[in-house]
């Protein structure tokens, strides 16, 4: 059932009937999980927070498949950064301390260079990406979608059988 | 917008309970798969225990009948613990650390028979080895545990001792007598037949020279002169000078025969004293045999034993390697699990992972990510397929284990004893991982223990013991990439199974080994990975090359004896040979000479007799007028005087 209300949800991406807010907000928290090590305390936090929001599950999952392609080649810079944090910032040194020694805490892996540097950049992203797929779905809505459908080559997917189950779909969301 | 849904609440908390539940009931099946799994990619092998139970109320774990195949020997296991149980604290749990304050291990066995194969199933195979693969980029201490493989490898298969027995035996084996005094060209042989023809041309010159003398050409020639001066009388003084001159002629005659008759008499003697002499002849030939034996000794020189330390190093030398090897196998496991992690800053240590680094954060008097405090630990030296009969009881404790020293302060140590009528097993040790350079020691000491129970084989020179008690002392000490590791081994009582051989090299050794009933043994293996040194050095090196040397000493001499027999042999019959043709024909010469001799002596004799006879009558012929005109005198000087006086 969850898997097949993510399915819905990605084809309703399209439709026009969901919430470019929630799209946006759930591709930001899919690429939170995407971009950082998956095996992290955090992203069983964001995988609750995308069931406890109303965010679209389908484009946190494009999120995830998104970011977890661009973290592998942003996963170099990412040590750097959390290395530079978590070692080279006299200050901070309390702080990790302090949660390194807290219950609970170190299951987040956040003392490892990779999960902190790419947590920290994905978090510097979240707003960034939330915004800017919120932009780009009503500008898909808005001017492209029409063109698209123009299209021959969507004219021809349109008389496949994969298009009527994908129609079939689209429709009974927007019923 | 936004919005928080509330039925999801519901729906998580659901799935959390479930999700709790389903791992409070599966928890043991769970962990025990961790354990087996994770165990499994350590060792290389089967990990299998019989159960596994966790106890949530007094936090504590209990493993029965754990058993950990060897992968070096899939029917025999590393170890195996009949029950093991730790008590764990709850709250560094939650911190991410597993911190056990004491834990039990009961019942540990080593090296014990499997009754199944622990070889991991193919596709956990193909992780391990991938792994390892990943692993081996790493450490100076693998690079040191191959380094060792290496040297072991390499000094063991180039032993010198092994071959120069090998060589003496095969020698032994191979020498043929007759073979080689057949393909040596014999000195004396040729001086045989050197002296047969000295021989043979000195009778033809002793021949020639007889004939030469014309020795019956004188004989005719005198018995012409006698028959000429033969018949003559000396009837008066005018007989006198043709008498006189017949005695002139044969005393010349004479004179010719007697210069003729010594130079016989000379080479009688030469042919006497000088010609064919067979002691002379004797003695040159043994010269000559002497001299060839010689030189054929020489070419059934034994080859000697070389490398005196290459024997112990044959014997002993893949035992120790192999001790060390086991051993630094150990350490190597303790450096991987227990790594002396460098401080980055005061309170920070860095190690690498796969994908970034894990950078760990230390409070003061904080706990590890692992820790035990105190392991009890009993077990047996025994076990199946193991000495059972003379098994020693141990029992001893491990301190301080930890995955990170320097955060716990304090090295790893751990200490175990056993004793049973008279036989001691002690091992002690310490892992020191506490600052940057570690520091990596055991030692273990074994007293009176079964000779039977020390794997020596392997190496093809050491017969079974029968019999024979052993003391060891060794020590293994790994100071960062340095490694020093020295064993005293004292064998005594020993008595070997000979078993009888046919083989002559067996032969030896078994005589060698029959005498022998006490080694001592110091090795010792040190240096970098690059540059490691070995000395092995034992009494057994002496006891085996002298005894070897003297059995080899007496083989030496029965084959020269061989030599000298077949030389004897070969020259005997040519010797006598030439002594009997020599004095063949030093008989026939001097039974010529002596002829001759005879011949002209008569000759001789008749010349002097006539001569004398002559003589004789010329003065005879001379005295008788005298005597006549004297009795004239006397008579006419009486009759002057009876005139003169009147009488």
């Amino acid at each position: 059932m969850f898997w097949l209300n993510v399915i819905k949800q990605i084809i309703g991406l399209f439709s026009g009937k969901q919430d470019p807010d929630e799209i946006g907000a759930g591709f930001a928290l899919g690429s939170i999980i995407g971009l950082t090590p998956f095996n992290s305390l955090h992203n069983y936090v964001i995988l609750f927070l995308l069931f406890l929001l109303n965010v679209n599950k389908g484009a946190a999952a494009f999120g995830i498949a998104i970011f977890s392609a661009i973290g592998y080649f942003t996963d170099p810079y990412a040590h750097q950064l959390g290395y530079y944090l978590l070692v080279n910032v006299p200050s901070l040194n309390h702080f990790w301390t302090t949660l390194y020694n807290m219950p609970i805490v170190p299951f987040t892996h956040f003392n490892n260079t990779v999960v902190l540097g790419s947590l920290i950049i994905s978090l510097v992203l979240f707003i960034p990406v939330w915004l800017i797929v919120k932009k780009l779905t009503i500008l898909y809505r808005t001017k492209v979608h029409d063109k698209l459908v123009k299209w021959k080559i969507i004219g021809f997917l349109g008389h496949t059988k994969w298009y009527e189950k994908y129609k079939k779909i689209r429709d009974t969301i927007n019923d | 917008m936004i919005k928080f849904q509330r039925k999801s609440v519901i729906k998580i908390i659901v799935a959390l309970v479930i999700f709790i539940v389903f791992g409070v009931i599966f928890r043991d099946s769970i962990i025990k798969w961790v354990i087996v799994s994770t165990g499994e990619m350590i060792v290389g092998a089967k990990v299998e225990m019989s159960s596994l139970k966790t106890s949530l109320s007094e936090s504590s774990l209990e493993i029965k009948n754990l058993q950990v195949a060897n992968k070096d020997d899939v029917m025999s296991n590393l170890f195996q613990v009949s029950r093991l149980k730790f008590d764990m604290r709850f709250f560094p749990l939650l911190e991410k650390k597993v911190a056990i304050d004491e834990m039990t291990v009961e019942n540990l066995q080593w090296g014990t028979a499997r009754q199944t194969s622990g070889a991991l199933p193919p596709r956990k195979q193909k992780k391990y080895n991938k792994q390892q693969e990943n692993e081996k980029k790493a450490g100076l201490t693998d690079k040191l545990y191959e380094a060792l493989k290496a040297k072991a490898t390499q000094e063991v298969s180039a032993l010198p001792a092994t071959q120069d027995i090998q060589n003496i035996g095969d020698t032994i084996k191979n020498f043929d007598a007759k073979k080689l005094v057949g393909a040596e060209q014999l000195q004396s042989y040729a001086k045989v037949q050197e002296l047969s023809k000295g021989a043979t041309d000195k009778y033809n010159q002793y021949k020639s020279d007889i004939t030469n003398l014309n020795v019956e050409k004188q004989v005719a020639d005198t018995k012409q002169v006698i028959s000429e001066v033969q018949g003559l009388k000396v009837s008066s003084v005018a007989d006198i000078p043709k008498v006189q001159d017949a005695i002139s002629k044969l005393n010349n005659q004479k004179k010719a025969l007697e210069d003729t008759y010594n130079k016989v008499t000379g080479m009688q003697k030469d042919i006497t004293t000088q010609y064919a002499d067979a002691k002379t002849l004797a003695s040159q030939i043994d010269d000559q045999v002497k001299a060839d034996y010689q030189n054929l000794l020489a070419k059934v020189k034994i080859p000697g034993l070389g490398d005196k330390a290459g024997i112990a190093k044959a014997i002993f030398g893949p035992m120790w390697y192999d001790r060390v090897t086991t051993t630094m196998h150990y350490i190597q496991l303790a450096r991987k699990y227990m790594p002396a992690k460098k401080k980055a800053a005061a309170n920070v240590t860095v190690h690498p992972r796969a994908k970034g680094l894990d950078i760990e954060f230390h409070k003061d008097e904080t706990l590890p990510a692992f820790s035990v405090r105190k392991i009890s630990l009993s077990g047996t030296t025994g076990g199946a397929g193991k000495d059972e009969v003379n098994a020693i009881t141990v029992a001893g404790v491990v301190n301080n284990l930890s995955s990170d020293q320097r955060v716990w302060g304090k090295p790893t140590s751990f200490d175990a004893k056993g004793e049973a009528v008279g036989r001691v097993y002690k091992v002690d040790g310490l892992f020191d991982h506490t600052s940057d350079v570690p520091t990596d020691k055991i030692d273990i000491g074994l007293n009176n223990f079964p000779i039977g129970a020390m794997n020596l084989g392997g190496n093809g020179f050491l017969p079974k013991f029968k019999h024979g008690v052993y003391d060891v002392a060794s020590e293994f000490k790994l100071t960062g990439d340095d490694l020093d590791c020295q064993l005293q081994l004292k064998m005594h009582d020993i008595q070997f199974e000979i078993e009888q051989s046919n083989n002559e090299l067996k032969q030896i050794l078994n005589e060698v080994f029959a005498s022998i009933q006490a080694i001592d043994l110091n090795a010792r293996i040190y240096g970098a990975p690059g540059d490691l040194q070995t000395t092995i050095d034992s009494n057994l090196d002496n006891l085996i090359s002298d005894k070897i040397k003297a059995i080899y000493g007496r083989k030496m001499e029965e084959l020269k004896a061989q030599v000298k027999a077949e030389l004897d042999a070969r020259i005997k019959v040519e010797k006598d040979k030439l002594l009997a043709e020599a004095n063949q024909k030093k008989a026939e010469l001097l039974a010529l000479v002596n002829g001759k001799l005879s011949d002209l002596q008569g000759q001789k004799d008749s010349l002097t007799k006539q001569a004398e006879d002559y003589t004789k009558q010329i003065a005879g012929g001379q005295a008788a007028p005298v005597k006549q005109a004297e009795d004239n005198i006397k008579k006419n000087a009486s009759d002057q005087f009876k005139k003169l006086f009147g009488k």
